[in-house]
């Protein structure tokens, strides 16, 4: 029943984000949504042997829509945090363009946002880590008591998919 | 032996690299260089387990050094590729950087400069797939007989890491040259 209400909840997330995002931030995430979904699609068909997922409909063996829609919704999620904390850190009003200290609030955002969306995941059993698999070292983060491998994986992607985020937003929602 | 050379000459590839665009292409490269190594490292650390390195200088479980530098060499070739490949197809005096159909040269860079690559590292023995692992389908493309799954994964690949590549290579650079 739960894993049913999270199947379904995966497909209305988009509608719902976007307008939440629309309606109390007047900010249009529809473009982030859809770079956050092509990373998605990159990131789920290349470690597919890595993880298990239980949802009823699949795209790719096992892979779901409703992840790939996941990583669109995370991405938005994150690339706003980030862009919160940048402005906050370094007292500015808007992100200035090529700094590189938006490395750091981008690593920031990861496992706040996504440490979390990845634990919620795991129980209620949307998904699971082939340990076999993995050979990963056994060692947790404290707060989230999750694989310390999951968070430097956070880490180094959020180095570099949020850029891809921030760059196409724009063409993708047809304003560049 | 082989294997040693290869290493060898994989980690010296970059600087010979840079001094060839450097002198005959007047590009500085070196700024693309560490972004694709970037991408490098994210990239063999969360599929560590998909395949097997056989080399001796290794940063993380197998993963050796000469790989990640392998990717710089790889993004900033791709990039390059990909640009003249936009001027070609597309009839443009240079790339438009927001032009949605840089993801068609991207992917067909991908092709031309990551397939051979991809196919010279594992006919030399420097890796292997895990095939038990992957489960992959049997199909070969005609070409180069490799799996596609891996021309699938290099397309998706290269429709995302570029993007960092082309944002950040002159800055990167500067940080190199002493300017943060």
């Amino acid at each position: 029943m739960l894993l049913n209400f999270m199947e379904v909840y995966s497909y209305l997330q988009v509608p719902l984000i976007a307008w939440i995002f629309w309606k109390f931030a007047k900010r249009n995430v529809i473009g982030d949504i859809i770079a956050g979904c092509m990373i998605g699609c990159f990131i789920e068909f290349t470690t597919e042997p890595l993880w298990n997922y239980h949802f009823k409909l699949t795209i790719y063996k096992d892979t779901p829509p409703g992840i790939i829609l996941g990583w669109g919704v995370m991405f938005t999620l994150a690339v706003f945090l980030s862009e919160k904390l940048y402005c906050w850190f370094f007292s500015r009003p808007n992100i200035k363009p090529y700094d590189k200290r938006i490395f750091l609030t981008d690593v920031l955002a990861a496992p706040i946002i996504g440490l979390p969306l990845e634990k919620l995941g795991m129980l209620t059993g949307v998904w699971d880590y082939n340990y076999p698999v993995l050979h990963w070292s056994g060692i947790t983060v404290p707060l989230f008591q999750m694989p310390l491998e999951a968070l430097v994986g956070y880490a180094l992607l959020m180095l570099i998919a949020p850029t891809f985020v921030r760059y196409w937003q724009g063409a993708f929602e047809g304003r560049i | 032996m082989l294997l040693k050379a290869i290493e060898i000459t994989a980690l010296a590839v970059p600087a010979a690299m840079w001094y060839t665009f450097h002198k005959w292409l007047d590009r500085d490269i070196l700024g693309d260089l560490i972004a694709g190594a970037l991408i490098g490292v994210f990239w063999e650390y969360s599929t560590e387990a998909l395949w097997s390195y056989h080399m001796m200088v290794n940063i993380y479980k197998d993963i050796p050094l000469a790989i990640i530098f392998g990717w710089g060499v790889m993004f900033s070739l791709a990039v390059f590729v990909s640009e003249k490949l936009y001027i070609l197809l597309f009839h443009a005096k240079q790339e438009d950087e927001h032009d949605l159909r840089v993801f068609i040269t991207d992917v067909i860079a991908a092709f031309i400069v990551g397939l051979p690559i991809e196919k010279f590292g594992l006919v030399c023995g420097l890796w292997d797939y895990h095939y038990e692992i992957l489960n992959w389908s049997p199909a070969r493309d005609p070409i180069f007989r490799m799996p596609y799954e891996v021309l699938v994964g290099y397309a998706l690949l290269m429709m995302i890491a570029p993007t960092f590549v082309r944002f950040w290579h002159e800055k990167f650079k500067n940080v190199i040259e002493g300017e943060l």
